[in-house]
């Protein structure tokens, strides 16, 4: 009898897993322009990371998680100019729920075959010789490492 | 009673009195010359998800005639705004269509105008089965979208060096 109900619950786990989640169903799309230019040959592609939240103040607080998405995006000559697509699966039940965003730029980096990613504000990875220390921008040059706003 | 015709499809009728009404806007709106647009009368529809439990409505800086699902106004210049909208809603409950001869809140827009609900909790106006103020908004009519402003980064690597 104990192993009976210990597969059946087993049985419901593996379905549960197996099946995507009603509240995972729904998706939200992020564009995020993107203008990146003068980065090093170690960087080899770039992504967008964005996280949603049901609270207004959730990209400065982060209070009311809502969900997670990222895309990536190639380099090419050290540049990239366009328009970046991230799909943000969604923790709660619906898009209409959401009320504010937080999005980072991200840099991908080849360490030795290695492929580390850094914040476009500085790296971040402290497995990095040069942990914290910043990318060297242009002087006088627009920075903008991170969006965040209403929903 | 007038049925109220959508894509060929009767979803409804009006009380002849709004008839009269939406026909006397019409015109009203085709007598007047094109130039002056912001001064032409235009009819404008609202379609409610449930039915209204007011007559008359003032939203939008317009009064409003309700009647079943539907509400009716004529207002001059036939510009919708998801403001107008929202005050409908905190009187009526979740609005299905909001729209003028001339122009009509799109779905996010509908979806920031109900969206009111969630804000203010309950409301006068009709409930959802549901019972859920939040729920009320849950179906966005078009896809979940929006754009950023831009990622930006020039570093002082030259390429042009590297070749």
């Amino acid at each position: 009898m104990k192993d009976a109900v210990l597969l059946g619950v087993l049985a419901l786990l593996c379905a549960g897993i197996g099946t995507p989640s009603a509240a995972r169903a729904d998706v939200f799309v992020i564009d995020t322009p993107v203008s990146v230019k003068g980065l090093p040959p170690e960087v080899i592609e770039g992504a967008v990371t964005c996280a949603v939240f049901t609270e207004p103040d959730g990209h400065t607080s982060n209070l009311g998680y809502g969900g997670f998405g990222s895309a990536r995006f190639t380099l090419e000559g050290g540049a990239f100019l366009g328009r970046v697509h991230v799909p943000v699966e969604l923790d709660v039940a619906s898009a209409s729920l959401l009320r504010s965003y937080r999005c980072t730029l991200y840099f991908i980096r080849n360490v030795g075959g290695e492929r580390r990613s850094a914040t476009a504000a500085g790296l971040s990875d402290p497995r990095s010789p040069d942990y914290r220390e910043e990318f060297r921008r242009a002087r006088g040059s627009r920075f903008a490492g991170e969006v965040k706003g209403s929903l | 009673m007038t049925p109220l015709i959508r894509s060929n499809r009767i979803v409804g009728t009006i009380h002849p009195a709004l008839t009269a009404g939406i026909v006397a806007a019409a015109i009203a709106a085709a007598a007047l010359p094109a130039a002056a647009a912001t001064t032409t009368t235009y009819s404008y529809w609202v379609e409610l998800a449930e039915t209204a439990k007011k007559s008359e409505v003032h939203a939008g800086n317009v009064v409003w005639e309700c009647r079943g699902k539907y509400c009716i106004a004529a207002a001059r210049g036939g510009n919708v705004s998801v403001r107008g909208c929202r005050e409908m809603v905190r009187q009526v409950g979740r609005v299905v269509s909001y729209r003028s001869e001339i122009k009509r809140l799109d779905g996010d827009q509908l979806v920031a105008c109900n969206a009111v609900l969630a804000e203010a909790g309950p409301t006068p106006g009709p409930q959802t089965t549901s019972g859920s103020a939040t729920a009320i908004a849950k179906k966005p009519e078009a896809p979940a979208r929006v754009t950023t402003d831009e990622l930006t980064f020039t570093g002082v690597h030259d390429w042009n060096l590297t070749k």
